[in-house]
């Protein structure tokens, strides 16, 4: 019971301790080079050059990787976010999760606020980001990362470029949750909500979903919301979109 | 998972309120075990559920701790998407607003037991119910206990919960 729940397994543990560790290392490396330097006058003008070069990347480095992941996920949101461009080229999309973690490493917080906006691209919803996602694990991710999108997801751009295949399965996830927090009439009859869509948009994923016992209780009169909670965990209902 | 239907039976006399208490030796519990039954008594609605903390950015010191609470009987959150959730998408200048708003709502009488008192209309709380069925609060980070402890009490009234929670011996 007093476990710790959230300790890392023990090799990445050891593998923390390691890095930290070498950084602990290489700075005291270079606090001896610099005392080394300053006390003796025999030393070359070539390696103090060396030594004043290395000391001004190691402090600007972070910055700048921040700063570059900042303007280029700046220009990769202002393009997925016109409706009529083509989709973000994949060699953009990995550029940035690259600077993105790159950020992260070196520690670039301390000069560029980053840390939550790295976070926040992973748990992102969108076509590029889906792109990458294994089908097999597709469901679980949207169904994850679905409560942390913005307010007005169902309306936006990012929910408006991604697959068909894919809106579909995050309506009926939607309904899925809507329904267990309200029960089924009020799902139906719901006009707004966080995970409210257009009640035909619901029903066209419905329909288009493979699963016949899913059609007949959500189109019934008066849909029972155990008979519904169940016909939406079938397997069968996510079988034709995931596989589409 | 703890067995919540036994525990809310237990809950029939000081006696039964001082035995599950995680602050045993507290100067003055006793007394405020016979106050905590009272409150029990009086609640509009009440149950005993589950509780689960999650850590949140924006905090100093030790940290800030979302303290959700939900009637297992009616929900099954999705602990992951919370915590996620937590991580990303909670503003923060709502969580430091609501641990505000929780620290001056406490009731310091009662430690021990039905310390937290959340109205149902705080911002945060209607935050959490609407993208998972929940109930939160944020304080500050007193013990790691505050993260798994795993049993709710909850009683209502007037539309303010007063959560007691404590870790399940079994």
């Amino acid at each position: 019971m007093a476990s710790e729940p959230t300790s890392p397994p023990r090799g990445r543990r050891l593998g923390r301790m390691l890095w930290g560790a070498a950084g602990w290392m290489l700075t005291a490396i270079g606090v001896v080079a610099i005392l080394v330097l300053a006390g003796d006058a025999s030393v070359g003008g070539a390696t103090r050059t060396v030594v004043a070069v290395a000391a001004v990347l190691a402090v600007a480095t972070p910055a700048a990787v921040g700063v570059a992941y900042r303007l280029l996920r700046a220009r990769n949101r202002r393009i997925e976010s016109r409706a009529d461009s083509s989709p973000l080229s994949d060699r953009a999309v990995r550029a940035q999760t690259l600077l993105g973690s790159a950020a992260l490493r070196l520690g670039a917080d301390r000069a560029v606020d980053v840390g939550p906006t790295v976070l926040g691209d992973h748990v992102r919803i969108s076509e590029s980001t889906v792109r990458g996602v294994a089908p097999t694990e597709l469901l679980g991710f949207l169904w994850v990362t679905r409560p942390s999108q913005p307010e007005d997801f169902p309306r936006s751009p990012e929910f408006a470029g991604l697959p068909e295949a894919v809106q579909d399965v995050i309506v009926l996830l939607d309904l899925r949750r809507e329904v267990e927090l309200r029960g089924a009439a009020a799902a139906r009859a719901a006009t707004s909500g966080f995970y409210h869509h257009d009640a035909e948009r619901t029903a066209a994923a419905v329909r288009r979903s493979g699963n016949p016992r899913l059609r007949a209780e959500f189109f019934a009169r008066t849909p029972r919301t155990e008979t519904l909670l169940a016909a939406l965990d079938d397997p069968m209902t996510w079988d034709g979109a995931l596989h589409a | 998972m703890p067995d919540y239907a036994a525990i809310a039976a237990s809950l029939t006399t000081p006696e039964g309120f001082l035995a599950a208490t995680d602050e045993k030796g507290v100067f003055g519990v006793k007394k405020q075990a016979k106050a905590a039954l009272d409150t029990w008594n009086e609640a509009e609605s009440r149950y005993v559920g589950a509780y689960r903390g999650f850590t949140a950015p924006g905090g100093k010191g030790t940290g800030f701790v979302i303290r959700t609470y939900w009637d297992p009987t009616r929900i099954t959150p999705d602990l992951d998407a919370i915590a996620l959730a937590a991580q990303t998408a909670l503003p923060v200048a709502m969580t430091q607003a609501d641990e505000k708003i929780t620290w001056k709502a406490r009731n310091n009488k009662q430690a021990s037991f039905f310390i937290w008192q959340i109205g149902h209309q705080q911002a945060l709380s209607a935050w959490f119910q609407e993208r998972f069925g929940v109930s939160a609060c944020v304080t500050q980070l007193f013990d790691r206990a505050d993260l798994h402890q795993d049993v709710a009490v909850v009683a209502t009234r007037g539309g303010v919960d007063r959560l007691w929670s404590f870790t399940a011996r079994n």
